[in-house]
């Protein structure tokens, strides 16, 4: 696929690329098309104007209240050169060096501070709780499966005020069992309020809602033929060579999926700090994540080109971060279908 | 293959468009008007239902417009009043709204000047005060509806636990501390606040062995006041910024001010805590953020308002009282006055008819909103039925204490603590992340904290 | 290493071991879940008892000279407690009465009321489900939920499963750009391109219906279309070659061959989808504003949310509620998730 991205000009539909088709290629390309259109028409329908409009915006000096009809006035690469020098975004890596020496860290450094805890977590545990789900030994799987899966399910708005009663430092169920089981109310962590702490509450929050992850991947488990894992017994493998010749290599486009959507969803991750922290960044600057910074100044701050500025930069960001993962794909992800070179 | 396909497609775009034109349109001939509910008061499940009722009622006593409702719950009320307006589709009128809350669109609201002229609209029925109050930069971008004085709520069987004499109720009278007559001001509240303010063993803050890990009520709470009413309740209105262009402007919070908030601070994390702290305030014990309303608040400083939402506090059996604002250190009255109205989005393309729905809104509809909103009238003639309305909810409010809120209004904050400050949007915001940094961090630089507060406000107002 | 016990001993406690193990994972897991319930339980009174238990408990109450008094476990000069009802409360000593001998009179306390415990009782308040029933008119709620969620859920499986076929089956030029482009489609934050969308359905009108919110599902999105050929792609060719080969078209391929391999994931899509469907909040809130009627779930809960005064009780009752059909919806669709429904290759 990587190398496919290198020189994608060549599938790239050219004149001379129809001509030398054979009629068997050709016929596969008008097939594949047919089935591609419905999202390509609904693409150039319902998303192609507003990504086009919101890059515009980046080149411009607009604030919503201006309005998107307003005379337009272009400003050139005001706000990228802005942005460079935007401590507070930390796109220069420059900056980080402040960061690092103990300043107050930048929104990009959160960010992959954050990801760095966050990601191997949000694929191992959903992984990990797939593959009890998927044990044929489990009584009462069903149950189970549909009670982990259940907190996915909770309005935003009622796991706003539910994470609040759990994690309050002063009066929080986590907190007053732990006092229960012994611990001194001095020593009882402060959760969000924490610098140490706030990671790792963000985590376990993250965890509850793991509840989809989990299905896919279960999903992907279920999909492994069985007489693969019969073959295995038969050949002797223990549970851990099963898991890494078998079970592994045909979930890993799954696996794969999920990593794709989570570094996307890690790179955009806002809601969370916006509404537990009131989004002001405390403690000290450590829940200012890059997209928070990026809604602070788009819609509460108003200023649509430069929120509209620091949404492009992030999209290059993920850009190249999923290109360089697509890259790695072919050393680990495992396609059955694709054994026609 | 592809006939097929892109047949499909059209069948399913058909499909969608059929099932989903269930969806309503305007009668023909009415002009549609559309009144946005959400940048204040108003998004409770009980003022809703009121407010429908004063739609019904406006759309059966004309046939000319068609007034539409459009309620946005408050967290979310900006984000959506910003996208309408960007994308050119903003609503007719905007409200309950006040100062605050319109100056996060600040240049966005029609001058009325000459609707009401055309409409021959007798703004005599008002205070020609209050008139001038909605007066910005020459153009009159609203026209009076509420006003909110404030007064300290407070909760008399808290004071009877606690044996300590119940806050004045008429301005210039003292306060009885230990016998002595004392002036009630913010000395003497922090002082009965502190006796107020108790752990879950029955010990109060200026007691030995006070746990103030376990607070089961507070002394004092200011209850949903942001860090410039703080302030301004505590040392007097003020105008926080100098300067009259870019590259000019600059902080000026006055020395009070700081002080106020080094004050309040102290109440949060100090030796002897009387005010919530952000973590306790946010506990679901503490009501998160409604203290007062849980019944373990023994005094709160806020406005009228507040009156809209004690239902829950009054049927847990709770009762409350109103006494006066505290006095300054310099014997002064520091009020506030809040106030919200209605506004006209400048961009309306029914400008008029807007105009006449806005009338209606704070004449006829008033009667039933601004209860509802718990909102003193802007027309004196009808403040006694508020009242009336209002002892209906709290039959134990005695009208001794209704009668601070009259006497409120002689002390309006000018200029008001949600003043207009340029950059406004941003300003406001640093000052939020000020007050929440004081409220949730113990142990507080404060005063690199506030030096890097006022440079910041510097670069923001000259961005 | 020689097993003492029976192949079928073996399975069984095995079986045990792992079930006790989830168990108490689950435990663990939904403790949150318990404070949702027992939150919707209470009276907005006893959400702010400061040291109450965490179930929904009232203090006992009893009559005393036309008022409520509060009972208390009261420690006595003899040693032993008694429960006593409190009739004036006063930070150092208070005012109680017996009330199991109500003519003994009142008499005072020494010491903070405060400090003693009470004999809680468990008393839930099953009515806070009947008032958030009421308030936001929950009927019209769940069917206009409904509505939008099947509306969507069957564009996007149609769409969404016609569209990875054509990613994952077929090798044309341009395919993997398009792809790229789908998948770069999520990568630009929703909210930086929602006021021109927003704008873009109030130029055709759409503002105020379901159109908008519904219509666009008809045309595939990146995460369902990205799962879908993921899946795909793991499935072996050969079936599609043999089909192919007896003359089927690429539909009939995709309907009798792929979709009866994928049931699992397109389980997981349906239920994904509907979940999102379900909870979606800044879509409907902004393209329904004007639209009441039309609220989903999701956007009247929040107004429990007030500015002033907010209902925990009433908006985990309502969450509550509204959750149930979804999680119906997964013990039902659990039937697709039987180990070896899938077709790998028939009698290969």
């Amino acid at each position: 696929m990587f190398e496919e991205l290198q020189n994608f000009r060549k599938y790239l539909p050219s004149r001379k690329s129809f001509r030398n088709m054979s009629p068997n290629a050709r016929r596969e390309f008008r097939q594949g098309m047919a089935f591609l259109s419905p999202w390509i028409i609904g693409f150039f329908a319902f998303t192609f104007l507003p990504i086009i409009a919101s890059l515009i915006f980046s080149f411009m000096n607009l604030s919503i209240t201006d309005g998107i009809f307003s005379t337009p006035k272009f400003v050139g690469l005001d706000n990228y050169i802005y942005l460079l020098k935007d401590r507070q975004a930390g796109v220069d890596p420059r900056t980080w060096i402040t960061w690092l020496s103990g300043g107050t860290p930048t929104s990009m450094g959160v960010t992959i501070t954050f990801g760095l805890i966050a990601l191997p977590i949000g694929i191992l545990v959903p992984l990990g709780l797939a593959t009890l789900m998927n044990n044929p030994n489990l009584k009462g799987g069903m149950i189970f499966r549909s009670l982990f899966y259940m907190p996915f399910i909770v309005p935003f708005v009622a796991a706003v005020f539910l994470w609040g009663g759990m994690l309050n430092s002063e009066t929080g169920w986590i907190n007053r069992a732990l006092i229960a089981m012994g611990m001194a109310r001095e020593a009882t962590p402060d959760w969000a309020n924490s610098t140490f702490w706030v990671y790792p509450t963000y985590t376990i929050m993250g965890i509850w809602g793991i509840g989809n992850a989990m299905l896919i991947m279960l999903a992907g488990l279920q999909g492994v033929p069985t007489e693969l894992y019969d073959a295995a017994k038969v050949d002797g493998a223990n549970g851990w060579e099963t898991f890494w010749k078998i079970t592994f290599p045909m979930i890993s486009p799954v696996i794969f999926f999920n990593l794709t959507l989570s570094i996307v969803g890690l790179f955009q991750y806002f809601l969370v700090p916006l509404v537990v922290n009131n989004g002001t960044g405390r403690p000290g600057g450590a829940t200012m994540f890059y997209s928070l910074y990026l809604f602070k100044n788009f819609f509460t701050y108003q200023d649509m080109s430069y929120g509209a500025t620091l949404a492009w930069f992030l999209f290059l960001i993920i850009l190249l971060v999923t290109f360089l993962l697509f890259g790695t794909a072919k050393y680990w992800v495992y396609y059955a279908g694709e054994n026609r070179s | 293959m592809k006939k097929k396909l892109l047949t499909l497609a059209a069948l399913m775009i058909v499909a969608s468009m059929i099932l989903s034109a269930c969806g309503g349109g305007a009668p023909a001939g009415k002009v549609k008007i559309r009144w946005f509910v959400g940048l204040g008061t108003g998004t409770d499940p009980a003022q809703v239902t009121v407010q429908e009722e004063v739609v019904k009622d406006f759309n059966a006593s004309q046939d000319k417009i068609e007034l539409v409702l459009e309620i946005v719950p408050y967290d979310s009320a900006r984000d959506t009043l910003s996208t309408q307006i960007a994308s050119g589709a903003g609503p007719d009128i905007v409200g309950p709204v006040g100062w605050g809350g319109s100056n996060d669109f600040y240049g966005q609201w029609l001058d009325l000047t000459a609707a009401i002229k055309d409409n021959k609209f007798d703004t005599g029925i008002f205070d020609p005060a209050l008139i001038k109050f909605y007066q910005v930069e020459g153009e009159q971008v609203g026209l009076p509806f509420a006003v909110f004085p404030g007064a300290m709520y407070f909760v008399p069987s808290m004071f009877d636990e606690a044996g300590l004499a119940y806050p004045p109720q008429k301005y210039g009278d003292k306060y009885v501390l230990d016998g002595n007559e004392v002036d009630w001001n913010w000395d003497t509240v922090t002082e009965v606040a502190k006796r107020l303010t108790v752990d879950v063993n029955g010990l109060n803050s200026t007691e030995e062995g006070f746990d103030r890990a376990q607070i089961a009520q507070v002394g004092y709470s200011a209850q949903w006041q942001s860090v410039l009413s703080v302030a301004t309740f505590y040392d007097g209105a003020a105008n926080i910024y100098s300067g009259s262009k870019k590259g000019e402007y600059k902080s000026t919070i006055p020395a009070g001010w700081k002080d106020a908030w080094k004050w309040y601070y102290a109440g949060m994390w100090g030796d002897q805590p009387f005010i919530p702290t952000g973590p306790l305030n946010a506990a679901p014990e503490f009501g998160n953020g409604n203290a007062f309303n849980t019944g373990k608040g023994a005094m709160g400083l806020t406005q009228t308002w507040y009156t809209c939402c004690l239902g829950d506090f009054a049927k847990a059996g709770n009762e409350f009282q109103l006494g006066i604002q505290p006095l300054g250190a310099d014997g002064e009255v520091n009020g506030r006055v809040d106030a919200d109205t209605f506004r006209i989005w400048k961009g309306t393309k029914n400008p008029n008819e807007a105009f006449t729905v806005l009338a209606y809104l704070i004449t006829t509809g008033g009667d039933k909103l601004l209860p509802a909103y718990g909102a003193m009238p802007a027309i004196v003639s009808k403040t006694q039925a508020f009242f009336d309305k209002k002892s209906a909810d709290y039959p134990f409010v005695t009208q001794e204490s209704w009668d601070v809120f009259n006497q409120g209004l002689a002390y309006p904050d000018t200029p008001s603590s949600e003043q207009y400050q340029p950059n406004s949007i941003e300003a406001t915001a640093r000052f939020a992340t000020f007050f929440d940094l004081m409220n949730n961090t113990e142990g507080l630089d404060f005063e690199a904290e506030y030096a890097k507060f006022v440079d910041d406000l510097n670069t923001i107002y000259n961005k | 290493m020689r097993n003492i016990l029976s192949p079928l001993a073996q399975k069984r406690v095995s079986a045990v071991t792992i079930t006790v193990f989830t168990l108490a994972l689950l435990i663990i897991f939904l403790s949150p879940f318990a404070f949702m319930v027992f939150t919707s339980l209470k009276t907005q009174d006893q959400i702010s008892i400061v040291g109450a238990p965490i179930y929904p408990a009232a203090p006992p109450k009893i009559e005393y000279k036309g008022q409520q008094l509060e009972v208390f476990i009261v420690p006595l000069p003899d040693g032993t407690t008694k429960n006593l009802a409190m009739v004036k409360k006063g930070q150092k000593e208070s005012t109680f009465v017996d009330p199991e001998n109500l003519d003994a009179g009142e008499f005072l306390w020494t010491g903070s009321w405060r400090s003693l415990d009470r004999p809680w009782e468990f008393s839930p308040t099953y009515s806070n489900y009947q008032e958030a029933w009421n308030a936001i008119d929950f009927p019209r709620l769940l069917w206009n939920t409904l509505y939008y969620a099947i509306m969507t859920e069957i564009g996007v499986l149609i769409s969404c499963t016609l569209v990875a076929y054509g990613f994952a089956r077929f090798r044309f030029p341009g395919r993997d750009f398009f792809f790229v482009v789908l998948i770069a489609t999520i990568f630009l934050p929703a909210f930086v391109t929602v006021i021109p969308t927003y704008s873009f359905f109030v130029k055709i009108g759409w503002v105020g219906t379901w159109l908008p919110l519904i219509v666009p599902s008809f045309f595939a999105n990146a995460y369902d279309v990205f799962l879908l050929r993921q899946y795909f792609m793991t499935l072996p060719r050969e079936l599609d070659e043999a089909a192919m080969i007896d003359g089927a078209s690429p539909l009939r391929v995709l309907w009798s061959v792929i979709i009866p391999q994928s049931y699992p994931v397109l389980m997981a899509v349906t239920v994904f989808h509907i979940v999102y469907a379900w909870n979606d909040y800044f879509g409907p809130l902004i393209y329904l504003s004007t639209a009441k009627e039309n609220w989903p779930i999701s956007v009247a809960l929040s107004t429990f949310n007030g500015i002033y005064g907010q209902r925990p009780q009433l908006i985990q009752a309502g969450a509550l509620m509204a959750m149930i059909l979804p999680l119906l919806l997964f013990v039902v669709a659990q039937r697709f998730f039987v180990q070896g429904i899938v077709v790998t290759g028939v009698d290969k």
